[in-house]
């Protein structure tokens, strides 16, 4: 096997040897801006709304805690979910909604943070549960208004599967965590500490619409792999 | 296996005769391009885009080495593994060893170009794994036993009908055409082979120097799912796929999903840095990233350096006029295209694939549609001059262009040519054309007709009218120009 010295060096061997004739390069790419298309003041809700819709989501837009509780509960019953995994976070508590939820027939569990140790004992339980599980409930990190993204971090209380396992997924963000674009979101983690690989955690998902596919014939089909419905909950009560 | 790239010339004849294929290649045509077209559109200023995109890449790829080391270091503070290789049976070699170190029974794939590039599916099933590709395309064309014939795209060859035969064959559920079924079918199959799964080996579409984090920009899932369920995940990527920031993403993303398929983000962009964390409910335990070279530092070290800022997006694919009519097999290895025709012979040698980098018009629509301006006609012309130079062009056109350039030098010898040719044309000339010329210019209207020379110059007009309009002109300036 090449060790990492031989590669770098064959590597740099190269650069010279082709060096002369690419002098016009290393053009300054410091410009790390990228052009929003959202415009200066649009209404970011109603933007993300539209964008998420446009590519096969739902977006409901409610005033209250308890709004967002029934419309989750309305969901369950309507796809018949029996099995129901949800992220642990304040937003999701907040919502109460465990016990209506089993009061419409299904089962809830809720990927709580745990010890180290205690997590080497649950990761087969979760799985099994994931992979039976009709719905998954998340919160977000932050939502991409130009795009109609979601952005979902892998932390503690938060598994990454419980957006992707289940053939409903149905997330629930405040507006205020609405950003105008990617970049804007990635500066929200930016921010979140000093570290940034602490940051960033194992893993971010960046979530927009169903799981869909062209190969056949170009034509359009969701629910391949990931879930083949996506909605969002999205609630206007200020620092709820 | 793939088709062999010297037997191009067959190759892309079969495919102007096979309906399918034509049908399928019309389709793209049809879809892709125009949603393309308009996706950039609505960027706002897609050349100020694509011109930031380019910059991004030119300066990764100035100072790869050191960018490299920096990504192998931010991994390495994270847990991650990482491997370099050298060429292809390098990278098999290490894939192999991680597997056998797992233990590993199955292994599933995300889609990976770098992947197809070394052969990994027949190498790992010949040492007796059970290899899954997850993309549905790809997953498809396994079934098949046939190879991708588009970068995005891959089973755009197989019609709706042809799917559904196979779907049927193999797996056993009964006959349908009914596109959610079809897919349904195979999102049951593989995801039982998901949770089976030991190892799982994605691609890289970009991989962060100054975070060690990786990207994957999928549609399905299906890279989410290979990087989270097994309990090991191996990442393949080519050394070029490197961008230095992650501040560089955005436009980076914004360019390639947009030129891909005309998506202002796929519906998945995953962003992966390290292996899962100690409080993590899910992800792999232990992450190996392989960067491999496989002939990438001689491309480096050539005038051909600008093959690496490719992303793979596969719009040169759908605007070439040659790919249109021919579609990807023809080309006879992982790479089609306009951007295959200068990869290939990058890679494995004008030897075998001389033919490829003649397989263009020179319109330049791909240099036109790439999201980083890759000037992929001056590359063909590279390639061109060098093969010629080895001695692949048959001795009778040697002497053919020497000729041609000798008279071009020599007015007066050119006029007399014209005159001649106006006259031996004349047997061969239908409507302004010819059809079909007499050896030694044969081979030229064996597929194109050629243009007849016609009956009176360029020159020989402008100075008629010239001559005709000056009374006109009040001799304002109207002198004579040569
Ligand atoms: S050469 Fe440009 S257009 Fe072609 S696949 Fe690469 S990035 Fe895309």
């Amino acid at each position: 096997m090449s060790n990492q010295e031989a590669f770098l060096a064959r590597v740099r061997q190269a650069l010279q040897t082709g060096g002369q004739s690419h002098h016009a390069e290393a053009v300054s790419a410091e410009n790390g801006e990228v052009v929003s298309l959202v415009a200066e003041g649009e209404d970011l809700a109603a933007r993300l709304q539209r964008e998420l819709e446009g590519v096969g989501g739902s977006v409901a837009r409610v005033k209250h805690v308890a709004e967002a509780a029934q419309y989750v509960t309305r969901l369950a019953k309507e796809k018949g979910a029996e099995v129901v995994v949800r992220w642990q976070s304040d937003l999701l508590d907040t919502l109460e909604i465990d016990d209506a939820l089993q009061a419409g027939g299904a089962k809830v569990h809720t990927a709580s943070p745990t010890s180290a140790a205690e997590a080497d004992n649950r990761r087969q339980e979760m799985r099994d549960l994931l992979a039976r599980a009709d719905l998954g409930l998340s919160g977000v990190d932050a939502v991409i208004a130009e795009t109609g993204t979601l952005m979902l971090t892998a932390q503690p209380g938060q598994m990454r599967g419980v957006s992707l396992l289940p053939p409903v997924h149905v997330a629930v963000a405040r507006t205020d965590q609405v950003v105008a674009t990617f970049a804007d979101a990635l500066r929200t983690v930016r921010q979140a500490g000093e570290d940034v690989q602490q940051n960033l955690t194992s893993c971010i998902s960046f979530v927009t619409g169903p799981s869909r596919t062209g190969d056949i014939e170009l034509k359009l089909t969701v629910g391949v792999h990931g879930p083949g419905e996506l909605h969002l909950v999205l609630l206007d009560e200020p620092g709820a | 296996m793939h088709l062999g790239t010297e037997g191009f010339q067959d190759h892309a004849r079969q495919a102007l005769k096979d309906e399918p294929l034509q049908n399928a290649l019309h389709l793209l045509t049809a879809e892709f391009v125009p949603r393309r077209v308009a996706a950039m559109q609505a960027l706002g200023d897609p050349e100020a885009l694509r011109t930031q995109a380019r910059a991004v890449k030119e300066q990764a790829i100035a100072q790869l080495d050191t960018y490299l080391e920096q990504f192998a270091d931010n991994l390495d503070k994270l847990g991650a593994h990482v491997h370099w290789a050298h060429d292809d049976a390098e990278a098999r070699d290490i894939i192999t060893s991680i597997a056998q170190q797992a233990g590993a029974k199955v292994i599933v794939k995300g889609k990976s170009m770098a992947a197809e590039e070394i052969h990994l599916n027949p190498h790992l099933e010949e040492l007796g794994y059970e290899v899954l590709e997850t993309d549905l395309g790809e997953y498809i064309i396994q079934l098949a036993e046939e190879t991708p014939s588009h970068i995005i795209a891959p089973a755009i060859h197989k019609t709706r009908q042809q799917i559904a035969a196979l779907l049927h064959d193999k797996l056993g559920d009964p006959y349908t055409e009914e596109l959610t079924d079809m897919t349904q079918i195979a999102r049951r199959a593989l995801r039982q082979q998901f949770l089976r799964a030991d190892v799982g080996i994605t691609g890289v579409n970009f991989a962060i120097a100054d975070t060690g984090s990786i990207v994957l920009v999928t549609n399905e899932g299906n890279g989410r799912l290979s990087s989270t369920l097994p309990r090991v995940h191996v990442a393949l990527m080519g050394m070029e796929k490197i961008v230095p920031r992650l501040d560089d993403l955005p436009v980076m993303l914004k360019v390639l999903t947009n030129s891909a398929t005309g998506q202002k983000i796929s519906s998945y962009v995953t962003m992966i840095t390290g292996p899962r964390r100690a409080h993590d409910l899910d992800g792999p335990e232990e992450l190996h990233v392989v960067v491999m070279d496989n002939g990438r530092s001689n491309i480096l070290a050539s005038e051909n350096r600008e093959a690496l800022y490719c992303l793979r997006c596969g719009a040169c694919l759908n605007v070439c006029p040659i790919y249109q009519n021919i579609g990807g097999h023809a080309y006879g290895w992982v790479y089609p295209g306009p951007i295959g025709a200068v990869l290939t012979p990058l890679f494995t040698g004008l030897d075998t694939a001389k033919h490829l980098p003649r397989a263009s018009t020179l319109c330049g629509a791909c240099r036109e549609a790439c999201p980083v301006k890759i000037n992929i006609p001056h590359m063909l012309l590279n390639l061109r001059r060098q093969s010629v130079s080895r001695g692949d062009a048959s001795a009778g056109e040697g002497r053919l262009f020497s000729l041609w350039a000798w008279v071009m030098r020599h007015p007066g010898l050119y006029r007399l040519g014209l005159k001649l040719a106006r006259l031996g044309q004349t047997p061969f000339a239908r409507r302004g054309w010819l059809g079909k010329l007499p050896p030694p210019f044969h081979s030229w209207t064996q597929s194109r007709d050629f243009k007849a020379v016609a009956p009176q110059s360029f020159r020989d007009r402008w100075q008629a009218t010239l001559q005709y309009e000056q009374p006109s002109r009040n001799g304002a300036g109207g002198g004579r120009h040569e």
